[in-house]
């Protein structure tokens, strides 16, 4: 039992130098990448099953970020985007200010890896409606806080036809045929109970009867 | 296992019965666009023997059009095909050369029947091949050899080798062959003439001085060729120099060069006149001036020798040995229906002219002119264009006459009561009017009938019900909607640059309009070929015209043109030059018309027509994507009308897109309905489905990992909803994309077979938007993916997905096979979530398949029974008005149309429905109560008095 977890927390304090992490810089921009501000990071991890999760953390000032929402334009998206690849080039999304200014600057981005897992496809920023207020307005709201829920989707695999368990299925059926019926559990009364009623029933009024006769002659 | 099969069975099992052949279907059969022509007079029935475009070799009649035998030749389009078949035929065989010179094959002349094949090589042949006949032996040059065949039982008689050529020309001589070939970066033509059993008798290599093989051509023992302004011709056979023909002027072009088979003459169209050459004494007779569509040669039995030629539709005759003009200027047709003519065949002449006419755009006219008659008849004409479809669209009848009275009745505004009661009165009265009318002609009808037939009493009443449904046929009636909405406008752009509308109830043309020379569609993003048809407006409106917008390319410029669907009208025109992207918006402007929008270059955009100011003021944004084809850079936008902007919103890239194919984009049609957000599990809890009407479906095929990734992306966030791979896959590979399903076929390089296999997206057992979508919102969690794949014992040509007025039915996957059929996969099989194992609670609460590796093909679920269609290129579905009964139409190079109902015919009584058996039982019911009442009275009177 010691034993046991020691081992566990040999495992997870190993854990994450062990599993690669996937660092993704964010930047932002409210007019189309013409001044570029920094948003933060998001690190993506994979654990031990394959599954990945990833934690958003901020470097920008959520006062300085609200205060550019709440100045940019009507028309003004909200952008942002992490690098693709060695080229320049960049993987981008956006919203409008003002969604993000009413959820009180949390954001939700949803971060699609490619088929190794080790690079991003596709990134998704969305003002998280969770925690949405009721003010319809385009100012920033006090208790306002840069934070960022990160959801990590990666590629599946397709699945192929899958003859293989339908094999298993039949050659257990044709065992089970074979094999005759299933052992059947249940009781010698559970099992035959709808012929011994009858002969009960049969039995009973025949005595019956008999008694009747017997009264009647008597 | 057996319950299995009866479950599969239970499932799919609607075949057709005998008496319904033909009932609800209907199939044409075309051959393509003619590229050889040859008249065929020998024997009772006089045919054009044609090869074509689409790798057919056919037989048409001369009298009625119709095809005698068509032989389908390998279609290798996918494979990079490019030499169109070549025939040759002599009284009895036809000797013909498909699949780009792969493969000889000799068919009967009357019949088509085949006699013999013979493979010549593996790959394509590098030039175009030729083909002659003579004696008993067929001559097939390709592959730079030249090999005889025999006739009789197709084998290789002897072959020889000739000079490397792109271009090669044969033809009988002297009870040999004379074969020519050139190249054209030698500017050399090679001649070989040999006889009947393969020896070389004349061997050698003149110069030419530019060698084209596009523009030269083998006219009896005459080599033609031009260029600009300057024809030349070369005596294969004798060792002299080229010769000049001055024919021209420096300014004018010569357009084409045409053979006859006359000895030592031949035709030369110019910008400016035709002439006919006499080769022999290098001499050229000029005909007409001004420029000619079509000229041909025609000898009749005499041996008198005939030109013809077309010039704006109209025909004129010359004799050549009396100089002088037979028949002069004869029109014929509409010429502001018919596109320009490309070849013009004489079928015939003598006190009755005979031509083939063939237009740019495929059609094929068979006219027939009187010797004085000042106009010819068209005796038939067939519409080869509708081989090359680049989209359809089904559109809705209008309301009748009545119905529409019906609904100004309501749409009035005024209060009064005696008004609005007249004017109930006057329609009633007009509806009694036309029932009345309409009775009378069925009566009318049906004594006409019994008259002619006098048959039993279902007979007759069958030929009541039939005669119902033909009553209501086009010709002389207005286009008005049936009941069940199940008759439909089809309208239908063929690439050949023309639009049909089509009636569904039995495939004839209602109207045609010729587009224009160098019509070309527009490229799809995902590289495909289409002429789109936007619809505009519905026939919902009574008070206005429907309206479809249809797009095209010609000469650079792309062309937008607004019609009337109902009858053709043109409405309005507009040219674009640069145009991305064109798109229908999704909501109404003026009159309950949706406008077309055309993204141009530097995201400047414009609205056709353009939209009023309070519409603009409310319009909500629109997101376009587009994909950058150099390095698979996807750029979404939105488009905001308001401020008439073009904002990119979201970038991202396809993955591994330099050695990838793009296979599809398949978003969803927005009428789309999904009747269900759910699906009710065995447990009775629900499972609610991801219906997002922005998503996307995206299919990239790696060329060298093979690896089939399908990307699920919302169009209006960039968001990856969901991706998945499949590594081992080829071509073909298929999707359709439908409510929250996608589901797609493939060739498994690991299986060796084709697979089929269905994904759905469910949000999960809790709804997040319970009213209307929204991109905008995320998820709350990542989609639950439900999986199955199956194995398909057949190839797919192409998938669709039926389609119901409210998505209630279950639908169908229709899959068209490469053997000519056209298979119905129900959804309910097609599943992802069909159980491995049936528990307890399954079976108890039924409607459950269990889990089969592969999908049955059964043949009773082949929609098109035994009307084999070929080369089926896309599947097009429309829900009508019953829920039951989606409409589909097939098209390649058949067209077949058919019903679906994939549910069963809930709403529709039985073809074998008795309603003579009802009515006598319900009639003898009536007559029982009534008597059985009399009696009792009576009981009940004689009771008193007793």
């Amino acid at each position: 039992m010691i034993i046991s977890s020691l081992l566990l927390t040999v495992v997870s304090l190993l854990s994450p130098i062990f599993a690669d992490v996937l660092s993704l810089p964010i930047e932002y921009s409210l007019n189309d990448w013409k001044t570029v501000g920094k948003l933060g990071v998001i690190e993506v991890k994979e654990d031990f099953s394959g599954n990945y999760s990833g934690v958003f953390r901020t470097t920008a000032d959520a006062l300085q970020l609200g205060n550019a929402l709440q100045s940019a334009s009507s028309s003004a998206l909200y952008r942002v985007r992490t690098p693709y690849g060695k080229g320049g080039d960049y993987v981008s999304s956006s919203t409008e200010p003002c969604r993000i200014l009413q959820t009180k600057l949390v954001h939700n981005f949803w971060v699609s890896l490619d088929t190794t897992g080790k690079a991003v496809q596709s990134l998704t920023v969305f003002a998280d409606p969770a925690f949405k207020s009721s003010d319809d307005g385009c100012q920033l709201l006090p208790q306002s806080n840069l934070v960022g829920i990160v959801q990590v989707t990666s590629v599946q695999q397709l699945k192929s036809p899958d003859t293989q368990s339908f094999l298993d299925k039949m050659d257990k059926e044709r065992r089970a045929r074979q094999h005759g019926a299933e052992q059947d559990n249940r009781s010698f009364l559970a099992k035959y109970w709808m012929y011994i009623v009858p002969v009960v029933i049969f039995m009973l009024i025949s005595s019956a009867s008999q008694q009747q006769e017997g009264g009647q002659g008597g | 296992m057996v319950l299995y099969h009866f479950l599969l069975l239970l499932v799919g099992a609607h075949a057709l019965f005998e008496d319904q052949v033909g009932k609800f279907d209907w199939r044409k059969q075309f051959i393509g666009c003619p590229t050889q022509i040859e008249v065929d007079r020998r024997g009772k029935l006089d045919r054009y023997l044609m090869a074509t475009e689409e790798n057919v070799v056919a037989a048409l009649s001369m009298n009625t059009g119709e095809i005698v035998w068509r032989k389908v030749q390998e279609d290798t389009a996918n494979q990079g095909h490019r030499h169109a078949p070549t025939f040759a035929g002599n009284k009895n065989a036809i000797c013909t050369v498909s699949d780009s010179g792969r493969m000889l094959r000799i068919w009967s002349k009357r019949d088509g029947a085949f006699l013999g094949q013979l493979l010549l090589s593996s790959v394509e042949s590098p030039h175009p091949p030729a083909v002659a006949i003579e004696n008993e032996a067929c001559l097939v040059v390709a592959h730079n050899r030249a090999i005889a065949v025999s006739l009789k039982d197709a084998t290789k008689l002897w072959e020889i080798e000739i000079n490397k050529s792109n271009w090669v020309a044969a033809r009988p001589h002297r009870d040999g062959f004379a074969i020519v070939g050139g190249i054209q970066e030698n500017s050399e033509v090679h001649v070989k003439w040999v006889d009947a059993q393969g020896n070389q008798n004349l061997n050698r290599i003149l110069s030419v001085n530019s060698f084209n093989p596009k523009r030269v051509t083998l006219s009896g023992r005459h080599l033609l060729g031009h260029w600009d302004s300057t024809l030349y011709s070369l005596d294969i056979l004798a060792n002299g120099p080229e010769m000049k023909i001055e024919v021209v002027d420096k300014k004018e072009q010569i357009l084409e060069v045409v053979q006859f088979a006359t000895e030592g003459y031949a035709a030369v169209r110019t910008t400016e006149h035709t002439a006919v050459l006499n080769l022999a004494k290098n001499f050229a007779e000029v005909l007409s001036t001004g420029k000619s569509d079509a000229v041909s040669e025609f000898v009749n039995k005499d041996g008198v020798q005939y030109v013809a030629l077309v010039q704006n539709h109209v025909l004129t005759v010359f004799d050549l040995n009396e100089r002088k003009e037979i028949l002069k200027q004869v029109a014929y047709g509409d010429p502001t229906l018919l596109a320009p003519v490309k070849k013009v065949v004489v079928g015939g002449g003598d006190k009755e002219w005979e031509f083939l006419v063939i237009g740019e755009d495929c059609r094929m006219d068979h006219l027939v002119v009187d010797l004085n008659a000042k106009k010819g008849t068209t005796e038939w004409s067939r519409e080869e264009g509708l081989t090359k479809i680049g989209s359809v669209e089904m559109l809705d009848l209008p309301l009748s006459e009545s119905q529409a009275a019906i609904e100004t009745e309501f749409s009035v505004d005024e209060k009064n009561v005696l008004a609005s009661f007249i004017h109930r009165l006057i329609s009633q009265l007009d509806q009694f009017k036309r029932w009345i009318g309409k009775s009378f002609e069925s009566i009318f009808n049906l004594a006409l009938v019994m008259q002619v037939q006098s048959s039993s009493f279902s007979d007759i009443l069958n030929s009541v019900r039939n005669s119902a449904k033909s009553s209501s046929s086009f010709r002389g009636y207005p286009l008005e909607r049936d009941v069940f909405n199940l008759r439909k406008l089809m309208v239908v752009t063929s690439l050949k640059g023309s639009i049909f509308a089509l009636d569904n109830s039995d495939g004839s043309v209602v109207w045609r309009k010729y587009l224009g020379a160098n019509v070309d569609g527009l490229t799809t993003l995902d590289g495909h070929h289409k002429i789109p048809i936007f619809i505009q407006r519905t026939t919902a409106f009574y008070n206005f015209d429907a309206q479809v917008a249809v797009a095209y390319k010609q000469n650079a410029a792309t062309h937008i043109t607004f019609l009337n669907p109902m009858n053709g009208k043109e409405v309005d025109h507009q040219v674009v030059n640069d145009a991305r992207r064109i798109d229908l918006l999704p909501f109404v402007g003026d009159n309950h018309l949706h406008s077309i929008i055309v993204v141009g270059a530097n995201k400047k955009f414009t609205v056709f027509p353009s939209l009023p100011a309070n519409v603009l003021e409310t319009a909500p944004p629109v997101h376009l994507f587009d994909v950058d084809q150099k390095n698979g850079k996807m750029t979404g936008f939105r488009l905001d009308l308001k401020t008439h902007e073009l904002k990119e919103t979201w970038t991202e890239f396809l993955p591994q897109w330099q050695e990838s194919t793009l296979i599809t984009i398949s978003g969803k049609p927005s009428t789309q309905r999904t009747h269900s957000q759910g699906r009710v599990m065995v447990d009775r809890s629900v499972l609610y489905k991801y219906v997002n009407p922005n998503l996307v479906a995206i299919a990239l095929l790696g060329k060298e990992s093979s690896q089939l990734t399908v990307i699920m992306l919302d169009a209006v966030t960039g968001q990856t909803v969901h991706s998945a791979r499949l590594p081992k896959v080829k071509e073909p590979v298929h999707l359709v994309h439908c409510e929250n399903w996608v589901a797609y076929s493939y060739w498994s390089e690991k299986g060796r077979r084709t697979e089929i296999a269905v994904f759905e997206l469910f949000q999960g057992i809790e709804q997040q938007h319970l009213e209307t979508f929204s991109s905008d919102e995320p998820l709350k969690q990542a989609l639950h993916v439900e999986q199955a794949s199956f194995i398909f014992s057949q190839g797919i040509q192409s998938m669709a997905i039926s389609e119901t007025e409210q998505g209630a039915s279950n639908r169908a996957i229709l899959v068209a096979l490469p053997f000519g059929n056209i298979f119905e996969v129900n959804r309910r099989i097609l599943d992802a979530l069909r159980p491995m194992e049936l528990t307890a609670e399954m079976r108890e609460e039924g409607g459950f398949i269990p889990y089969m590796p592969e999908i049955p093909i059964a043949t009773e679920e082949m929609l098109n029974y035994n009307q084999t269609v070929h080369h089926i290129q896309g599947i097009k579905t429309a829900p009508s008005g019953l829920e039951s009964t989606s409409l589909v139409l097939a098209y390649g190079l058949d067209m077949f149309y058919t019903r679906v109902t994939p549910s069963g015919t809930f709403d529709i009584l039985k073809d074998d429905f008795d309603h003579v058996f009802i009515t006598i039982v319900l009639a003898a019911l009536i007559l029982g109560s009534i008597f059985a009442r009399r009696m009792a009275r009576n009981k009940a009177l004689q009771q008193q008095w007793a």
